[in-house]
């Protein structure tokens, strides 16, 4: 990843918008509030009823179950859990716009308004003390994502230290990829370890969402609170910039194609000849 | 109108996006779709190997009326012209028949399916098409 310093002060941009694109552009990252509260409460309450009905078993009020988790389904449960019920979450249309809604705006002003989304959104669970379903520290473009894609992670619990995701800011990852021989021999915990001193956990209360360059280094560790995370994160980009190894159509799918971009797709020269 | 509920599959035998796909594998992905989906999988049919022949597709839309449907390992088996292909579409349609593109998991079943396929061709094309003229007709 070239270095190069993005500073800029366009007119054509508004306060907000502006402050937003500074932030992003320093960091690789911004912590933000959600812009439909009620989205976010209504994709909480969708989980907590499907997980229920999965469960089969008396879960308690919503804030306990989300937060106490693990004393609900055993770590050898989870995946099986996770899996069926992303496939319930699966079927309903109206997870993937309204998790688009929640920050339409921060997605318009750092990735575009023409965008393409990932199909399938990601629903993650890590119960205390659980090793399962760790993504150790990581580049996501080192696997094949274009490096154009950012990542819409929210959670649905309040997450902070290890029950949150950790992120090398920008200027930091910039200059760890500079000098990647160094590390290329490392196992991924030595990286971690290598590293870890600048590496930032993010604090994301319910109703906070991140937006993170996912070329930036990134990953979690044990949680080691003593609540359950959950967290949801869908990839978007814009539809018209270059695609990596998850492709449109298989991984990704145009979401907000403009009239003007159908009609100059749609367009052909009259034939004289 | 077609009274058939089976599926005919169609794969490529040359390059799909730049890659040579097995086409074993080409047929796996299209079986593993009509059995998620609850489709009756009929053999598919192998497109020729030169490039921008679809002669075996034209025979396959010639016989509509025995089949529900065509089952594509992918949108990326779909002509580059877009003439081509909304003539595709309107056959399929006509004939009461639904079109599938297993590897994306989407289907045509109306007219109004037809957007989101086009504005996935429009997201490979675009990014590629340096001028106007470089889109065909």
């Amino acid at each position: 990843m070239e270095t190069v310093n993005h500073s800029m002060n366009n007119p054509f941009f508004q306060q907000e918008e502006q402050k937003v694109i500074d932030q992003f552009l320093a960091e690789g990252f911004i912590v933000f509030p959600l812009e439909e509260m009620r989205l976010i409460h209504k994709i909480k309450t969708t989980v907590y009823q499907l997980a229920t009905d999965i469960l089969s078993q008396e879960t308690g009020e919503w804030d306990y179950f989300f937060d106490k988790t693990h004393e609900l389904i055993a770590k050898e449960d989870l995946n099986d859990f996770r899996v069926r019920l992303i496939a319930k979450l699966a079927q309903d249309k109206t997870l993937r716009p309204a998790i688009h809604a929640m920050a339409k705006n921060h997605l318009g002003w750092i990735v575009g308004n023409e965008l393409a989304m990932q199909r399938n959104c990601n629903l993650s669970i890590q119960l205390p003390q659980d090793a399962s379903s760790l993504l150790p520290l990581h580049s996501d473009v080192w696997s094949g994502n274009s490096p154009y894609e950012i990542v819409f992670w929210f959670p649905l619990v309040s997450c902070q230290q290890t029950k949150s995701m950790f992120i090398l800011p920008k200027s930091d990852s910039e200059e760890i990829f500079l000098h990647l021989k160094e590390y290329a021999q490392l196992t991924a915990e030595e990286f971690y370890q290598a590293i870890k001193n600048r590496l930032i956990w993010l604090n994301v209360p319910f109703g906070s969402g991140v937006i993170f360059s996912h070329s930036l280094l990134h990953g979690n560790r044990i949680n080691q609170e003593s609540e359950t995370r959950w967290s949801f994160n869908v990839r978007f980009k814009s539809a018209l910039s270059p695609y990596g190894e998850k492709e449109v159509g298989e991984s990704f799918l145009p979401i907000t194609i403009r009239p003007a971009t159908r009609i100059g797709y749609n367009y052909r020269q009259p034939d004289l000849s | 109108m077609n009274i058939s509920n089976q599926y005919k599959g169609y794969v490529f035998s040359r390059q799909i996006g730049g890659q040579f796909i097995p086409q074993r594998v080409q047929n796996l992905v299209i079986r593993n779709y009509a059995k998620n989906c609850e489709l009756s999988f009929l053999l598919s049919t192998t497109e020729y190997s030169m490039a921008c022949c679809y002669m075996m597709l034209n025979a396959v839309l010639e016989e509509l009326d025995h089949v529900a449907g065509l089952i594509f390992y992918s949108t990326h088996l779909l002509p580059n012209n877009k003439t081509q292909r909304q003539k595709i579409y309107d056959v399929i349609l006509k004939q009461g028949c639904s079109l599938h593109f297993a590897l994306e998991e989407q289907a045509i079943c109306g007219s109004t399916d037809i957007h989101l396929i086009e504005d996935i061709m429009l997201c490979r094309d675009l990014p590629q098409a340096g001028s106007l003229m470089l889109l065909e007709k």
